[in-house]
């Protein structure tokens, strides 16, 4: 679960945890050595009281005085009366017996310390085990408590041996300052630290979250849609970012390659259909005029005959003229395509110019002849600018320029009126796709035909404001044109 | 008088400081009590050190030992002054740490007066002269109880003491060390057999603390004194439970050293007797838990006198017993 949560949460739990364990680790660290300390205190001045009961129990014990050596002893335990776990106080003889005890009941009198859980042999200290000469500290860790052992001696004769019992409860409440002091400096660093951890956290986070929100919509959305972070950094996550934006900018590059392609494989099926229907529509058609012509020349002269013929007659040169249009002959015998043929283009279309009120810029640099047939130039040149003027608004502006640069013909004819719409562009080469009263439909679908087969491009860029379509011809190089 | 101040005030000084802790129902009047104690005592001593003075009579040096609380500071100043107003004479309280102590003091005219345990006065009858018998409860008699812990429900006679810890007050004692002696010996039980150890505490109420707490699981003391804990510090008590009391034997008397003078011993005598016709007077009993005083007959004794020689005797036969 935890490994499912996001870096914006998880930066900051990592800062909060490292607090934590740092807090643990010093508390623990501390509470050790405060409560060694403690216990080193304790066992000190147990062995001081030890000593000062020793001494006052001699005579005592050398006396069998019981009363007396428990009133001495109970003088020690009631002065700790008021503490939840006084301490206990055991006095054996020399034998390791029971001689009193300010608790009789846990301790009673002649019991042997062994069996009221005073053993006085222990690992940690050997001395009690050799006959408690020496004061022993025990730390008595099934018992839980402390213990110290200070013998009982009287003129050099060992005459048993005093017991102090502590509870290691004692050595608790420093330990309890400390883990309360812990505890609150830890809340203390963490209510100012955690905001700051988050806010961190947040930033650092933020743009892996945006790349993960954005790779996750890349089946979903177009590329161009997709918003990514603005990362500037050379580290991982600025690399990461630049990275899947040039994938998203390769991405959009294929589709847009994708889609031209389809566009182009349409219109060429189209082309190859129309040729094809054409051709089959032509050879009858020919037949059929000149069955006519020859009829209006041997055939009755009466007027309502001829005045069918005459109607039959113009609807198939209607048809002959569609059919022409619709296959666009390359092989049209003419002229290379020189500056004079471009010009007259111009003055071919200027009346229509005037009639839309509209301005014309006209930039035409090429000299002498290229190698380029001239009738299909002018056509494609004528098709663009009635397109252009027909686009554009009363008193709009139309462009064209044309420019021979590198063996190829540039042509950019431009104007202002309303620009294409996106559901139209993709059929906008197609024939009878009119987009607008008049027209025959078939105009830019010829200006195509005719690029495609000199191998050019033809491209259209539109815009509010601006719509424009560029055209590149390359040369036919050392061919027919030149 | 090398140590006026000796054991037994450094014990009754622990003890009140004990005391003085534990809550009772009269933790005031005992506390201030057993503070004017050591007060008093510390005086007391001051006093003797220095030679007392040059009173028109020497001072009456009375010698009490624990056949009664002897932890009552404030009352034994009040009871001094008492004594000596009525006396028209110094009195000096005199406490040792035993009866042994107090009746050889007696026994060699350092003191003029005790209050002593019937065993000592049968043994010494011919040196002491009885002054007064305290009455109690309407008798100048009491009993030995045998205590042991409440908790120990099971034990109801000497027979079932075999292998404790036992307390005896004093071997001076009469109900403390001498009647249990007997009423062992009368069920052919020997102290030393039966029980796993002994120690004597040197105070009847002493010995009902050491049950108490369980130092001793069982212990031998003064019905008197008992009885009059319980009304005192009843909580003390109530952690002992007696298991038996023994037969009636004279109360611990009031006695004079034979030297003293006849009319000393009979103004001194009248004054005991005469307690409960005056208010103080009347007031002190009670604290005492006593009815008052009464001359008393030496015959009351004869019975611990017996006992005394059964317990001897049984001794003297030597191990068959």
């Amino acid at each position: 679960m935890l490994r499912d949560l996001s870096y914006r949460y998880k930066i900051p739990l990592a800062f909060t945890g490292v607090i934590l364990l740092t807090a643990i680790a010093l508390a623990s660290t501390t509470a050790v050595r405060t409560y060694e300390s403690a216990r080193s205190d304790l066992f000190a001045s147990a062995e001081g009281l030890g000593a000062v009961l020793a001494n006052a129990l001699a005579d005592p014990i050398r006396k069998d005085a019981v009363w007396t050596a428990y009133l001495r002893i109970q003088g020690l335990a009631s002065a700790e009366a008021g503490m939840s776990d006084p301490l206990a106080v055991v006095v054996a003889d020399a034998r390791g017996r029971v001689f009193v005890s300010s608790r009789p009941e846990q301790f009673p009198i002649l019991a042997r310390l062994e069996d009221v859980g005073l053993a006085a042999g222990s690992p940690r200290d050997g001395a009690a085990a050799k006959g408690g000469r020496t004061p022993a500290a025990i730390e008595d860790e099934a018992g839980d408590r402390l213990l110290m052992m200070v013998p009982i001696e009287f003129a050099g004769a060992n005459l048993g041996r005093v017991v102090l019992i502590y509870p290691r409860s004692r050595l608790l409440p420093p330990l309890y300052e400390i883990v309360r002091g812990t505890v609150w400096t830890t809340v203390l660093v963490l209510l100012a630290l955690v905001p700051l951890a988050w806010g961190w956290g947040g930033r650092v986070a933020a743009p892996l979250v945006h790349l993960a929100d954005g790779m996750s919509k890349v089946a979903i959305l177009a590329p161009e849609e997709i918003v990514l972070p603005q990362i500037r950094s050379g580290d991982e996550i600025g690399r990461l970012t630049g990275q899947f934006r040039m994938m998203l900018r390769d991405l959009r590059e294929k589709r847009d390659v994708e889609r031209q392609m389809v566009a182009t494989e349409r219109l060429a099926a189209l082309g190859r259909l129309s040729a094809g229907v054409a051709h089959e529509i032509n050879n009858p058609l020919g037949g059929m005029l000149t069955a006519l012509s020859t009829w209006r020349r041997h055939g009755g002269q009466e007027a309502l005959s001829h005045r069918t013929v005459s109607l039959l007659e113009r609807g198939l040169q209607q048809i002959r003229e569609t059919v022409s249009a619709l296959l666009v002959e390359a092989r049209l015998e003419t002229h290379p395509l020189s500056a004079q043929d471009i010009d007259d283009v111009r003055t071919l279309v200027l009346p229509e110019v005037h009639k839309k009120h509209a301005t014309l810029r006209w930039e035409s640099t090429v000299t002498g002849s290229m190698a380029l047939p001239s009738t299909q130039v002018r056509q494609v040149l004528i098709n663009l600018l009635l397109n252009a003027i027909e686009a554009v608004e009363d008193g709009g502006a139309i462009g064209c320029d044309v420019r021979r640069h590198e063996e190829r013909l540039h042509i950019t004819i431009e104007d202002d009126g309303d620009p294409i719409p996106d559901e139209h562009v993709e059929h906008l080469f197609e024939p009878f796709a009119r987009h607008h009263a008049g027209g025959s439909g078939l105009g830019l679908w010829v200006t195509y035909q005719i690029v495609q087969q000199f191998k050019g491009e033809l491209t259209v860029d539109s815009r509010p404001g601006l719509t424009r379509f560029r055209v590149e011809l390359p040369f036919a190089g050392g061919g027919r044109w030149a | 008088m090398t140590r006026p101040c000796g054991g037994a005030a450094q014990r009754e000084a622990t003890w009140a400081l004990r005391k003085s802790r534990a809550p009772f129902e009269r933790g005031d009047d005992m506390r201030r009590t057993a503070c004017s104690l050591i007060a008093v005592l510390g005086l007391w001593c001051a006093d003797s050190a220095s030679g007392a003075g040059p009173p028109a009579r020497a001072a009456l040096k009375f010698g009490i030992t624990a056949v009664i609380l002897q932890d009552q500071g404030e009352f034994l100043a009040q009871w001094e002054a008492h004594l000596e107003e009525r006396l028209g004479r110094d009195v000096g309280f005199v406490q040792r740490g035993s009866y042994a102590e107090i009746s050889e003091l007696l026994s060699k005219d350092e003191i003029d007066i005790a209050w002593v345990c019937g065993a000592p006065y049968v043994r010494h009858r011919d040196r002491w002269r009885l002054v007064a018998v305290p009455v109690f409860e309407g008798t100048p008699r009491y009993r030995s109880y045998l205590i042991v812990r409440a908790s120990d429900t099971r034990r109801r006679s000497y027979a079932d003491l075999r292998g404790v810890v036992f307390a005896y007050s004093d071997p001076d004692s009469n109900s403390g060390y001498l009647v249990p002696q007997y009423e062992m010996l009368k069920r052919g039980l020997r102290s030393a057999t039966l029980f796993r150890k002994t120690f004597f505490t040197w105070a009847h109420q002493d010995t009902v603390r050491a049950v108490a707490v369980g130092l001793a699981q069982a212990g031998a003391v003064d019905g008197y004194i008992w009885e009059t804990l319980a009304r005192i510090e009843p909580e003390l008590t109530h952690q002992t439970r007696v298991v038996a009391r023994s037969d009636w034997y004279g109360f611990p008397p009031i006695v004079a050293r034979v030297s003293l003078a006849a009319d000393d011993l009979d103004a001194i005598r009248r004054i005991f007797v005469s307690m409960e016709d005056n208010d103080e007077g009347r007031r002190l009993l009670g604290r005492m838990n006593l009815d008052g005083f009464v001359p008393g007959e030496d015959t009351w004794y004869d019975r611990i006198q017996q006992i005394i020689r059964f317990v001897d005797g049984r001794y003297a036969q030597g191990p068959q017993l």
